[in-house]
């Protein structure tokens, strides 16, 4: 089983840092910024089935943003990622969501990650707010620490535990005959900014 | 022009301080063909011509990063704290934003590879006290470069941060040593060059990209056209290539100043065609590859990085062949007969939306070239004058002299050019777009064949036309 994971998340809040400290236990102080989206491939097994993640790096600045469809576009996962020392990349998060809710629909299985938790005294985004938010729009949170290597696999794993249960779903579904059509309600997007819906191609919050 | 003992470096020289005035057509055709300028000490020389801008005397203070600043040096010392930032830039006409201002500094903080690279190629033992003076060194180096995108960016509100743009920047201040020459140079190449990438978002530079590179790729290879099609690979791949010209995908400074050689020698669109050239010259591999859009992705973005520092001289002449036959002005005929052919009852149609609402022709990217590109002569340089006739001698930088390029024939290059079908001095037309087999372009390229005075008549024409002209500045460029 084939399954794709996008990263998404404010630039320089670790997408790359994690992608790396995942796949192949590395870790850079000091990441190059990322320009060019690229993937990594890793095997996974949960219960009984092995599944072939394939993981997106996506650059951070706003203004690629315009990209980011061709990327998620066909995803099974998005793992959204924030830092924990920076309120304004957590706003960010829920900009995403609202994006794939809107784009990809509620069949993308979300899973947020508040990284750089090995910086804890610095923290700038309250736990509270963070849960409740998660809550609220149906995904999984976990702190990470991409650094001391800290929350990735569990991270990683929850969301292919979904990943895969959602494809098996959809498999019996055919096998019986059974045509899942726009699944797309269960989750609800909460527009808890007040913010316009703008196109995704206009960009440039600042 | 040139004898087979000439070597090309001699030929740059000449060319820069043989007659009180700069041939620039002659300097281009150097800059395009086999190994561009050379080395840095070439280039400091070269580019401030090559892109109109008068050098400052700065003459025995190249070396000294710190004190060139004077005044400024306890300010560089502090950058990493927010008031360091703001004291460091000099024009604050136009403030930029606080997000702004911290995301430049992450990114040159994060960017490595250019100071590491020394610039005479050579690398230090790694012992702790030279590693020591590294970092010190790349501190600062990264300092600057914060300051003068800050100047760059201060100075011009039409012109936006992008996280690349510190690529571009690093390669010239480490080439030209110098902190207001780099901004002067930079204040030409953002305009045209680097206009849309530097726009409030990336929709003109995506624009221009949608409207060029798969209608161009049908041109060179129906066949690798067909295949990234089928992946359903959209040309976004190569957006990096385009606002870092290569550099973020190649990490090596010798042929990221060369491939900049090129680049300011050229019409804005030579890196598309680049792209294009790159994509033809893997071909086999591409085609072998499983048509699936994260294969066909990946092995696509991976290209820059595998190209050897002598291939990118071949692939250089087959983008300017390809302008040669298809020049800028030939684009909308071409990605209209794209659109017809493939966006026909398609859901999605980019070019055919871009054609039909015209937008293509805000796309800086296709408009005519800056009128730097086109100037047929400039004044030398008095130093460079006064250095021949009291017989200086420039040496070769180390790392030139370490790779080698003692004798780059120019005839051995013209074995190469006359290949790719270009006739001596053909070369550099070509690539500024004005020539061409069929389009538009072709009556300019007639008239430029003529001499100096009429390229310069026409260039000027033609800028007034569109009313674009980017005026020379440092006063007296003519």
């Amino acid at each position: 089983m084939r399954l794709k994971v996008v990263l998404l998340g404010e630039g320089r809040v670790g997408k790359t840092s994690i992608l790396f400290r995942y796949i192949r236990n590395e870790f850079q102080e000091k990441q190059q910024s990322t320009l060019q989206a690229s993937y990594m491939d890793k095997k996974i097994k949960v219960g009984t089935t092995t599944a072939q993640l394939s993981v997106w790096d996506t650059a951070g600045q706003e203004r690629f943003h315009a990209l980011g469809p061709i990327y998620y576009r066909d995803a099974d996962g998005a793992l959204l990622v924030y830092d924990i020392t920076d309120s304004e990349s957590f706003t960010k998060v829920r900009k995403w969501v609202k994006e794939l809710r809107k784009i990809v629909g509620g069949d993308i299985n979300i899973v947020i990650a508040g990284n750089k938790i090995d910086l804890e005294r610095n923290r700038q985004v309250e736990e509270k707010e963070v849960l409740e938010y998660a809550k609220s729009v149906g995904a999984t949170h976990f702190y990470t620490s991409a650094k001391q290597n800290l929350g990735l696999e569990e991270c990683f794993t929850d969301l292919a535990t979904k990943m895969v249960q959602q494809n098996l779903t959809k498999l019996q579904g055919l096998a019986g005959g059974f045509q899942p059509k726009g699944g797309k309600s269960k989750l609800v997007v909460v527009d808890d900014t007040g913010e316009g819906k703008k196109s995704s191609g206009g960009g440039g919050c600042c | 022009m040139s004898t087979s003992s000439t070597s090309k470096r001699h030929e740059i020289l000449k060319c820069l301080r043989s007659s009180s005035s700069v041939s620039l057509w002659r300097l281009r055709e150097l800059a395009l063909t086999k190994g561009g300028l050379l080395d840095s000490n070439l280039r400091k020389l070269a580019w401030p011509k090559l892109l109109g801008v008068r050098r400052l005397d700065y003459e025995g203070i190249e070396e000294d990063w710190v004190n060139f600043y004077g005044l400024y040096n306890s300010e560089i010392q502090r950058f990493g704290e927010e008031k360091g930032v703001k004291s460091f830039y000099t024009k604050t006409s136009y403030p930029l934003s606080e997000s702004t201002i911290s995301q430049i500094k992450r990114d040159v903080t994060r960017s490595l590879w250019h100071f590491r690279t020394s610039q005479s190629g050579e690398e230090k033992k790694d012992t702790p006290s030279n590693r020591k003076k590294q970092d010190q060194k790349t501190r600062k180096k990264q300092t600057i470069v914060g300051g003068i995108i800050l100047d760059v960016l201060s100075s011009n509100p039409s012109l936006h941060y992008y996280q690349g743009f510190h690529d571009i920047v690093s390669i010239f201040l480490i080439t030209l040593q110098n902190p207001e020459l780099t901004g002067a140079c930079l204040g030409r190449v953002t305009g045209r060059h680097l206009g849309d990438a530097m726009g409030r978002d990336f929709g003109g530079l995506i624009e221009g990209m949608m409207f060029c590179v798969m209608p161009l790729i049908e041109v060179v290879d129906k066949k690798i056209a067909e295949f990234i099609r089928r992946s359903e690979v959209e040309p976004f791949f190569l957006l990096s290539w385009l606002i870092t010209w290569f550099s973020h995908d190649i990490k090596n400074l010798e042929t990221a100043s060369r491939l900049v050689d090129a680049f300011i020698s050229s019409h804005q669109l030579l890196p598309i065609y680049v792209s294009v050239a790159l994509i033809k010259s893997r071909r086999d591999v591409i085609l072998n590859t499983e048509c699936e859009f994260a294969m066909v992705h990946g092995r696509l973005s991976g290209i820059p990085g595998e190209v050897g520092e002598e291939e990118w001289d071949d692939i250089l002449i087959e983008a300017v062949r390809v302008m040669k036959r298809v020049p800028p002005s030939g684009l909308s005929k071409i990605a209209g007969g794209y659109a017809r052919k493939y966006e026909r009852g398609k859901e999605k149609r980019p070019i055919t939306k871009i054609l039909g609402e015209g937008g293509w022709k805000e796309v800086g990217l296709l408009k005519p070239p800056p009128e730097w590109v086109v100037t047929s002569e400039l004044p030398a340089d008095w130093f460079l004058l006064k250095e021949r006739n009291t017989g200086v001698k420039r040496g070769r930088s180390k790392g030139a002299r370490k790779r080698g390029k003692v004798k780059l024939e120019i005839e051995e290059d013209g074995g190469k050019l006359r290949r790719g079908g270009f006739n001596k001095g053909d070369l550099a037309r070509s690539a500024s777009g004005l020539s061409g087999d069929k389009g538009g372009g072709d009556w300019v390229g007639g008239f430029l064949k003529g001499g100096g005075l009429i390229v310069g008549l026409i260039a000027v024409g033609w800028a007034i036309y569109y009313q674009q002209i980017e005026m020379i500045g440092g006063g007296g460029g003519f």
